[in-house]
Parts: structure tokens; sequence; C-alpha cells
């Protein structure tokens, strides 16, 4: 039995003479455990990085010196694997004698390094934190305290964000009765100056919790010579342990003509508003950027190699986001890798894709990742593990592969957001400082994208839990929030819950649309205390809002059971809107592709038909059998539509029926094929003295698994419906049991559906 | 389709006393406990009608609409109005974003006023569709109980009409009340408020509570010079004391006059508006008086007492757990039973009865943990216990956290006004017993702080969720240190 005496604390005030024979003698009996199966993927990486790394030499440092080989027993090699080790190790480390400047260097003064000094320090550690010079655009000479998140991303995006959503809101307002002389006009310098000032007020603010918690604060670049000793532009500085810290850079293609592109950095502070601006790249930052500048009415293009935006998130929140941002004016290519930027001799840019040349940019951002800040701090040199993109390789408490060197944050390239170097910063002081081992827990990560709308997500995606959990049911809502039943723009909201349905836990919530960070976060706790759906269904719901959504979802909206009869593969989806429209005893149909992803030269060949009690109506004689779906390249402001396709069918002799069955899908394949075959059942009108109702916008995107489902005969419509009077009443009703089954009342109208398709 | 059997709650009955009724369940009262409750009793297979009073956006004895208070005199069009409102701080707000508007944006109340309609005849068809998908028949026109086991719908043309039921279920809400001082037919109800012909550029609330607050906000939010008399010393009486100072402070900021300990003696039309009188001896002259003291149940015209349906003396029929009145066969739910006046909960009232009734599983409505927001400018929103009443109601120590911040968005727009969240401790279990926070977007916050408290989250969990950056909500999940401890037992000043 692996059992160890964990005995080390406080190195400042407790002498380590006493570190006891038996810790040593324990230590030649420590083999490393077997490989800890943690989930944590990076861990797998490192590990298995590791096992072809056979031992090379500790250090190779010149100032090897005063390399302190005394902490790894000749018996007990350091190179070994990175997993499991015990942190108690933390305590041999310490069994050093000797005096050094400092318990803790720590470079870089970001999220992770402040925090865990701060902590530190708090411990009794006497710490030092070194950090480049303040500017908004990092380098290898340039930084700031604050980091990143303060200086580069989190806070200046978000500023950027809430000043771009004001033009959303003016259009908002104008359905609410607000009316204009003229339209607000954006003044770029002034957002810049003012955001300026106030990066300016944190990175103070950060200086000050520094000096506060008695960090003692060097301004310069710095690198490590060897296991505890940190140059900083020629001073040397001792240290019983270093944390690296030193985040992340945005890292762009060597393509021709990257000279004119500009990164993240760049466009949180550029000196004038792009006119046209083109975004490679699919991740959040280039969705956020996208956002950013739409909103301030700059003509927004995005580049994305994908077919679909953010690898990684949840399918539908993918197909949501992008179809969301889309109706907001933001253009889509899909599939077009960047080859090569020209400037052009009036000085404008132009992009060159893989599938043709767009003109006419007055910038061009690339947001195609970040790389960590690794280069030239002499880490390999002490024998510090990267990984190959330059991450600092560690164990699961932040130790690198020299046992008095830590990392946390972006340099570790674990899960890189803010609140998860914190999480990173405090366990790693906890355990070298704080006399309590901790691991930081990556489960239940919520993380937010402040696109426009924003995403909120904590969990598992519908992939992954239907990967882990096998028998899984998805809740989804897919509503016109309130605000947007007055605004009468286009916004809707998307939810989605999944459940193990073994366990009745929440495995996942992801969320798109208004206030979706904030909502859950809240939601995050629930998930990350493994509450399941039953407690969000007693709870009761703030109403109005949207949130109460999520604890008012009753029926699932598709299942998944390992039972192969049932299985059912995730599939990609196309959306469209379906708008059904009684004339007289005949029902039309236009179909609108709404679908953002679509490029300039695909079309579809579509079929319709309508189904009564398993016969198929007949088509009037006069209509073609199928119509083109011509599809043009999205316009700018030029919103919604895509294409359009009608086609009228005969319902006489079936004006009492009690449903219909539509089905929609490619041409020219069959139609009994499941494959492609989008189904949903409609009210349609029976009574042509009815008048028509005005268009309501309604649009459910009913998820393509459901009419695979057994939940074919639902004729009733969703409970749900009446607590959200927020409208959207079709869509969260009706269209709620998709697939197959609504009863129908003889009532007039015209409506939308929203219609998926898969492939 | 054939009628499932009835599973009936009561289960003494024996066949012999089964006789024939018109229906399983007659429902008077279509506003969302009524409509609810039907709609779940057809779908357990009863036989269900519903009666409901002509539509119109201000209610009366003959007037009502499908859809009830919260559809159309309610929480939804007060949150069309309250977004309205919102604009002109974010107006406010955007300019130090870089935005130049200019300086006189108009407000057109009678567009806003047309949407609100169209959007709330809208909601009204929905809920009528719902009812009609759900094979419940509708009827319109006032109901009234004959015995027991009859309904009168007296209808909008004056016939009236008599239904027999097994079961009747009163969902006849409430309605707003005017307090008796001279000249009171000058002032309106939150019913009108939502209608006025003209918005005011002078407006004068009598009231604390989240009415008279969540009117303040509208007004004031359009353009209108605001006083809000209460007789207390905060508004929002029952709510965390803290909070309380927080939305007082908050509305003061946006500009609203606080009249706190003040009540009005008299209203008298003058050339110039309505003039209005304190006991303080202060006179105001405004366009309009709103008074907003609080609801009374509509059961007066139901002849209740007739067929021995206790009521108490403000009207509010008397229920048990189950929502059974005095008479076995007689339920109600929702306001009329003045217990947590909110769609929700009358929602939940309406859901258990169904199952209670015709589910066969006998069902309570739990009102432990009930969240709810206040949509003054910003908003407050709370779960759970509030400190007063922590202390009351556990034995142990209290821990309480409080965090008061000035959110990003205000840091450039230069308003000063912070966000101020609270969460109420059990020093001993670690539970979380409440949460509070008043700020932007408190109330979809508070939603998921809803869910963990439901299942007795404790502080420990709280820390152990990740936050989201940059958000405010983030900041309940990183309250670290304790703001103060209260030893079990202590008294709050509660005179405020």
């Amino acid at each position: 039995i692996y059992i160890y005496i964990y005995i080390y604390i406080y190195s400042v005030y407790i002498f380590p003479w006493w570190i006891t024979t038996t810790a040593m003698a324990a230590a030649p009996s420590i083999r490393a455990p077997p490989l800890n199966l943690a989930s944590d993927a990076a861990l797998r990486t490192i590990s298995k990085t590791l096992l072809l790394v056979p031992g090379k030499p500790l250090s190779t440092s010149s100032r090897a010196l005063r390399s302190p080989r005394t902490l790894c027993p000749s018996n007990f090699p350091c190179r070994r694997l990175l997993t499991a080790r015990s942190c108690a190790e933390g305590g041999k480390g310490s069994a050093d004698t000797r005096q050094f400047d400092f318990d803790l260097f720590t470079i870089g003064a970001g999220s992770g390094g402040v925090r865990a000094s701060r902590f530190a320090a708090t411990y009794g550690a006497k710490v030092a934190i070194c950090e480049l010079p303040f500017s908004t655009i990092s380098s290898e000479r340039a930084g700031g305290v604050g980091g990143t998140c303060v200086l580069r991303g989190c806070i200046p995006k978000k500023l950027l964000v809430y000043s771009s959503k004001y033009s959303h809101e003016f259009e908002e307002s104008r359905g609410f009765g607000w009316t204009y002389e003229a339209d607000p006009k954006h003044d770029w310098s002034t957002l810049i100056a003012n955001k300026n000032a106030e990066l300016q007020r944190l990175t103070g603010i950060y200086k000050n919790i520094l000096q506060n918690a008695g960090v003692t604060l060097i301004e310069g670049r710095g690198k490590i010579v060897d296991p505890h000793t940190v140059d900083i532009d020629g001073k040397c500085y001792t240290a019983r342990h270093i944390l690296v810290s030193v985040g992340g850079r945005p890292n762009l293609p060597d393509i021709p003509g990257i000279e004119y592109a500009i990164d993240s950095d760049a466009a949180l502070d550029l000196p004038s508003k792009p006119e046209k601006i083109a975004i490679v790249g699919g991740g959040y930052i280039a969705l956020e950027f996208a956002g950013i500048f739409n909103g301030l009415k700059s003509v927004v293009h995005v580049f994305i190699r994908q077919k679909k935006v953010l690898r990684g998130f949840d399918e539908e929140i993918r197909n949501f986001v992008s179809e969301q941002m889309s109706l907001r004016g933001i253009e889509f290519h899909t599939e077009e890798t960047p080859q090569a930027i020209v400037k052009s001799s009036d000085g404008s840019l132009s992009l060159r894709t893989n599938k043709g040349t767009v003109d006419g940019f007055s910038h061009i951002m690339f947001a195609t990742g970040r790389k960590p800040n690794t280069k030239n701090l002499g880490l390999e040199d002490v024998g510090v593990e990267l990984a190959k993109n330059g991450a600092v390789l560690v164990d699961e408490y932040s130790r690198t592969s020299v046992d008095s060197i830590w990392a946390v944050g972006d340099a570790t390239d674990r899960v890189n957001l803010t609140p998860v170097a914190l999480m990173e910063g405090g366990a790693f002081a906890k355990t070298v400082f704080g006399n309590e081992c901790t691991k930081p827990d990556y489960r239940a990560v919520p993380s937010a994208v402040f696109s426009q709308p924003p995403i909120g997500q904590v969990g598992l995606t519908e992939e992954q839990a239907v990967q882990e959990c096998g028998d899984v049911d998805i809740f989804t809502a897919n509503f016109r929030p309130l605000k947007a039943t007055l605004s009468g723009l286009p916004d809707r909201m998307f939810m989605k819950l999944i459940v193990c349905a073994n366990t009745n836990k929440v495995l996942g919530v992801h969320i798109c649309g208004e206030d979706s960070p904030e909502i859950i976060q809240g939601i995050a706790i629930a998930v990350k205390a493994g509450l399941t759906k039953a407690d969000f269904d007693v709870t009761v719901g703030i109403h109005p809002t949207s949130a109460e959504e999520l604890v008012t979802m009753r029926s699932p909206t598709r299942k998944f059971r390992k039972d192969p009869s049932l299985a059912m593969t995730p599939t990609q989806n196309k959306c469209f809107n379906l708008n059904i429209e009684k004339i007289k005893q005949r029902i039309q149909i236009h179909a609108f592709s709404c679908h953002p992803i679509i490029n300039h030269n695909s079309s579809f060949q579509l079929a319709f038909s309508i189904r009564y009690m398993g016969r198929r109506v007949p088509r009037p004689r006069q209509q073609t059998a199928t119509a083109p779906l011509s599809l043009s390249p999205g316009r700018r402001r030029v919103r919604r539509f895509h294409g359009c396709i009608t086609e009228s069918w005969n319902l006489e002799g079936i004006a009492n029926c009690r449903f219909l069955l539509f089905r929609f899908g490619p041409a020219s394949a069959p139609a009994s094929s499941s494959s492609f075959l989008f189904s949903t059942i409609s009210r349609f009108p029976c009574s042509s003295s009815t008048p028509l109702l005005p268009m309501c916008s309604v649009s459910k995107a009913p998820s393509p698994k459901t009419s695979m489902t057994a939940n074919t005969n639902r004729s009733r419509p969703s409970q749900r419906v009446e607590e959200s009077s927020e409208g959207g009443e079709f869509d969260r009703g009706d269209m709620d049991g998709a697939g197959l089954g609504l009863e129908m009342e003889p009532k007039g109208g015209v409506f939308e559906a929203r219609i998926l398709i898969w492939e | 389709m054939a009628r499932k059997m009835l599973i009936d709650g009561e289960l003494g009955q024996t066949a012999a006393d089964e006789k024939q009724y018109d229906f399983d369940l007659f429902v008077i009262g279509a506003g969302s406990g009524g409509v609810r409750a039907s709609r779940t009793s057809a779908a357990f297979g009863a036989k269900v009608a519903i009666c409901e009073l002509p539509f119109h956006p201000i209610s009366s004895e003959v007037i009502g609409g499908v859809g009830g208070t919260c559809v159309i005199r309610g929480c939804v069009p007060k949150k069309i109005l309250v977004y309205a409102a919102q604009f002109r701080g974010e107006f406010e707000d955007s300019r130090n974003f870089g935005w130049e508007l200019s300086d006189e944006i108009g407000f057109n109340w009678k567009k806003l006023l047309h949407n609100k309609t169209q959007e709330i005849i809208r909601l009204n068809g929905i809920y009528k569709r719902l009812l009609s998908n759900a094979g419940v028949t509708m009827f319109e026109g006032e109901g009234k109980l004959i015995d027991a086991h009859s309904v009168e719908v007296t209808q909008p043309d004056g016939t009236e009409k008599q239904y027999s039921a097994k079961h009747i279920l009163i969902a006849t809400g409430s309605r707003a009340q005017l307090v008796n001082i001279p000249g009171k037919e000058l002032a309106i109800t939150s019913d009108e408020a939502l209608s006025l012909d003209e918005l005011p550029k002078r407006a004068v609330i009598l009231g604390g509570g989240y009415i008279a607050v969540e009117f303040a906000s509208i007004w004031r939010g359009m353009g209108a010079e605001v006083d809000l008399f209460y007789r207390k010393e905060l508004p929002l009486r029952g709510f965390d004391d803290e909070m309380r100072v927080v939305v007082a402070k908050n509305l003061e900021g946006r500009g609203i006059r606080l009249h706190p300990g003040t009540n009005l003696t008299e209203l008298r039309q003058s050339e110039d508006g309505i003039r209005v009188l304190t006991d303080h001896g202060d006179e105001f002259t405004t366009d309009v008086v709103l008074f907003a003291t609080g609801r009374l149940p509509n059961t007066k015209r139901l002849n209740l007492q007739a067929v021995g349906v206790e009521v108490d003396k403000t009207g509010v029929i008397k229920v048990d757990e189950y929502s059974c009145t005095t008479v076995p066969n007689i339920w109600a739910v929702g306001d009329v039973t003045n217990r947590i006046n909110l769609t929700p909960v009358a929602l939940m009232e309406g859901t258990c009865f169904s199952k209670t009734v015709f589910g066969g599983q006998p069902t309570k409505p739990d009102y432990i943990n009930v969240p709810c927001a206040v949509f003054c400018i910003p908003p407050l929103s709370v779960v759970g216990l509030n400190e007063q009443q922590a202390l009351e109601q556990t034995k142990s120590d209290i821990l309480v956290y409080t965090s008061s911040f000035n959110p990003m968005k205000n840091t450039i727009s230069g308003r000063q006004e912070k966000t101020t969240m609270k969460l109420v401790v059990d020093a001993e279990t670690d539970k979380v017993l409440g949460a509070s926070m008043c700020g932007p977007d408190a109330p979809e916050i508070m939603q998921g702080i809803a869910v963990a408290l439901k299942c007795g989250a404790t502080k420990a969990q709280f820390d152990s969720t990740v936050g989201i950056h940059p958000s405010a909500a983030e900041e309940f999940v990183t309250m670290r240190s304790i703001t103060r401890r209260v030893a079990a037992g202590t008294k709050l000043k509660t005179n405020l």
C-alpha cells in the first residue's frame, strides 16, 4: 500500500532539518503508481509524451552549481511520469537547507500568477513576481500586471461587447416606442480612450493587490537559469519554488501577406474602427470580435476552415449561434482556408482563400489560436518538459517535470479560462504553502462566449453525454423571448438540458441567447453539485424571465438509448423556415433557407409532399414537381432568408382532417429514406372564412432525431406554453413534441415553422 | 379516443354516489392557475369546462379575459413596460461607450401601448387555443356557484346557463384596491396604469410594495417626475432589510423622489392636475395618482357563503394543503387563496390540484425556496430566507456574505449604482438558506441559484463552482470571506 507521510509547510518559518527519516525512507519505495486514468485529456497527453522521452540529464544549465541535485535522491529519478505524483513530494523539495531569496518566484503577473502569489503570501511565504512593462499589445518585451484577462482579453473584450451591443438595443427600443431624430453614431476613439483609462486603473489595482499582500513586484523579463534561479534582465533571484504563469499569445499562421493582418491584441486597440473586416477563425474569439465589429456597424466577414463555428461546443448551439449571428448581418464563409493577404494600391486588403478572393477589407484579423509564451524562458534548458505547442507539461498539482518548478494558467494549456487559472493558482498555493494537497477540479467548469447573442454552457455536450452515459434524455427549448416579441427583431433563445436517463443527473446545460452567461452561473452550481432533473423540476420559476424555461422543461425532445434499435447518431442539421399559408382550400408553403453557413455557390433541390392519413396529397396539376431553391449569398442587412420556394396543394376533401404531415427534403433522395427526411406536423386552417392572422415569426428547431423517437402520436401541446407567455408559443408548444403529431384546430392562420433537414 | 377512467382523489366514494354531471371539473377563472389546472386535468382524462369574463385590459366585476392577471394586467405587460423604461438608462450609459445620441430621443407611448396590446391579444388567443387543444370547453361569462355541484354562467348577453360538475375549482384571482381617502376616484390602479391614454409627466405613487416600485421605475424611465409615498421607512416590506436599503438607494439614484413614512390624505382635482395632500401637510400637484396598496381576492359575487365555502375577512378562500376549500368537492388555487401570489406558484398549485383530484397522486404544493423577482430598475431577485427569517427559523448561527460592487459596465458608463449580492448560510450545516441580489439581470441569475437552493446546496458547493468571467453572477461563487456572523437568536431591528 502506498502510504506517505506529508510533513511540510510554511517553509519560511519552519527549518526543514526535521524532515523525518520516515519521509526520506519512504521516498525510495515510491514507485510511480499506475497511470492515473484521469479524465483530463491533457494529463493523458502528458503521460504519453513523457513515456516517449526517457530520461535525459536533469540540468544542463551552466549554473548547475546551484542546481539542487539533492532534490532528487539518486534512487528516485526525477525523470519519471508526471502523472500521479504525490503532492507531498513538495515537502521533500524543500528539504533543501539552503537559503533562498524567496520562497516563491512567480514569472508572469496575470490571473493565475497574481492569485498564486497572493495566496502563497497569505500562507506566509516570501513571494516575488515579475512582469513585463505595460502595453495593450503583448510581445516578448511587453505585457503588464493583470495579464491577458485584464489587458487584452476578458475585460477589454467585454467592454467592447457592451459598447457594440447598444446598436442592437437601439434597434430593439424602436419597438418599445423610442424614436430617434438621427441614427446614433459611434465614436471609436471615445470608446478606446475610456477603455484604456479603465485598463490603467485595473492594472494599478492589481499592483496594489500585490503590494498589499506583501508580494515583491519586479518589472522585467524573467528567465529561468536553474531550477531555483530566475534571471531578470541580468539580475538573479533565487527561490525555493518557481511558478511559471506566463500565459499565451495569439498565434498567426505563416501565409504571404500575414504582416498586414492583426490579432486580437491589436483589434482591441485599433486607432480607428474598421470599415470592413475579415475575421479568420471559428473559435470564440473570432465570434466575439465578429459581434463587436458588427455591432459597431463594420461590415464583417468570418472565414472558417470547418463547416461550423465553435468546434467542441454542442452541435445545436453551434448551429444556433451562427444562425442568429447571420441574422444580425455577419457573413460566414465556411470551409475556406486563407492562403494569402494582398494589399492593393488603394490600401485595401484582399483575402485569398482556397475558394476565391474577397476584396475591400480595411482590416483582416486572425483569431486562429493562441500559443503559450514559453519561448526563451530557459525552460527546456533546466529540464522542464514542454508539449509540441510549447505548453508546459504539468501533473495534477500543476508541477512540471522539475520538482521546484510549477506552472498554471494558459502556459499549461489545460482549460484556458481566467477562473480556471485562478483555481489552479489557488490550488498551487494551497498545495505548496498551505499544507493541503489540492488538485484543481475540472469537472463542470462553466464557460461563456460573449458573442451576440452570447452562449453559456456547463458540463457535457450532447455528443459527449451520449458517448459517456449512453442513455440520455435531451430537453430543448427554442423560443422567442418576450423582448423580441415587442422589438420585432428575429432574436431567439435556445436552451438545452442534457440528462442521464439512468441517474436522472443533469450532465450538461447549454444556452444561447441574451443573458446566457449570467443565467448559466447559478445553473453551474446545480450541475456541479450533481443535481437531478427532478431537482430542476421542483424549482419554481421566476416569472417572467428567460431562465425559468430551464425549470419548466417537462418532456424530453429526444431520447438516446444504448439499445441499438433505439440508438441514434448525431447528424448534421440544416435549417429552413417554413411558412404555411392557407388560401381558401389550398395550402401553400414557402420555405426559406435561413441556414447561415451556406456558401455562395451551393444550391439545393427540395421536394415537398403532404400526407394525410398516410396518403400523399396530390399537388395541383399546374405545379411543377420540384422547384429549385436557389440560394443567394446573404447580403448584409438583407437578412433572414437566402432563398424561397413556394408550392401549393389542393386540400379539398380533406378539410376536416386531424392532421397533416409535411415532408421536405432533397429532391434527389427517395422519400422513404430516413437519412434525410424531415417531418413535422403543423396546424393548418380549415375554415376559409377565418381571416388570416398576421405572420408571427415563429420558428422552432425540432431536433432531427425527434421524428425517430417513439414519440410519434403525441397530440397535446407542450405544458410549457403557459408559463412562457413570453411568446414563441407555437414553437414551444406545437413543434415541441415534434416529429409526428399534433391535433389541428379548425382555426385560420398563417404561421411559420422551422424545419430541420439532416443528411 | 376513449376516455380514461377517472381516478378520484376521494376514495370513500362508492359507485352508488356517482351521479351524472355535465363535467368532471368546472373551473371559474381562466388565469394562470385555472388554465393550468384545466389543461392538466383534461390530460388526466377529465371532462373539463372553464368560464372567464370577456377580455379587456382593465378588469372589473364583469371584465377579465383568458390569460388572467399575469398575461393581461400583470407580469407580461408590466415587464414589457419595464423593458421600454430600461432603455433610458441604456441611452445614458451608451455615451461613454462612444455612442453619440441626439439630445432629443423621442418616446412614443401610444406606439408602445399599441404594441403591448397587440402582444397581449396574441397571448390571449394563445391561451384560448391552448384550452381548446386540451379539449377544455370554454364559456364566456361570469361564473357563480349555485350549489356544491352547480355553476351558473351569466353570458355577456345576459342569458344564464347552469352546468353541473363533480368538482369545482375557483381560480378567480384578485384585483387591485383603492385606499379609502377623499378623492380616491381620481386615483388609478395598476390595471389602468398599464393602459393610460397619455404618459404622465408627473406621477404620484402610493405604496411600498413591488407594484409600486416597479411603476415608479417604469414612469421614471419614460421620463416622468415620480414621487413615491409609503408608510414604512423603506419600500418592499418582507424583503431582506439590507436589500431594501439598496433598492431605495437605487430608486433615488435613478431620480425617483422617495417619501418614506408618508401617507396620502386627500386627492383633489385642480386646474393643472390632481392636488395630493399628505399626512405631513405637504401638497403636490401631479398628473396621475397610482394606488398600489394591495389587492383583494375576487370572491364577492361567487355566492361562496351560500354553498358553505369559507372565506376570511378580506375575502380570501380558506383552503387546506391540497387547495381544498371547506366544501370537499370545491377547490381553489392562485391569488384567490392568497398564499404566495405569483404566477409560477399558481401554476404549481393548479398542477398539484389536478394530480390530487384526477391523477390519483395527492400532491401538496411546496412553498419552500420559491424564488421571486421585483422588476424595478435595476431589479431585485431573491430566493429562500432573508436574514431576519433565517435567524427566526434556524437554531444555529448565521453566516452572512455580502458583496457590493461596481458592475463592469458602470466602470465606463460612469453610472453610480452598485450591484449588491447576499448569501445567508447556516453556520452549522453550511447550507445556503437564502440568496438575494439587486442589480442588472438579477432575476435571470437567481433562477439557477434557486435550483441549487431548492436541493439544499451548501456554501462549499457554491465555492467549488468555477466562475464565469467576466459576469456579475460569478460573484455568487467567489464570496470567500464572511461579512458577519450573527449569533443564533439575535433579533434584528425590524421597524423599517
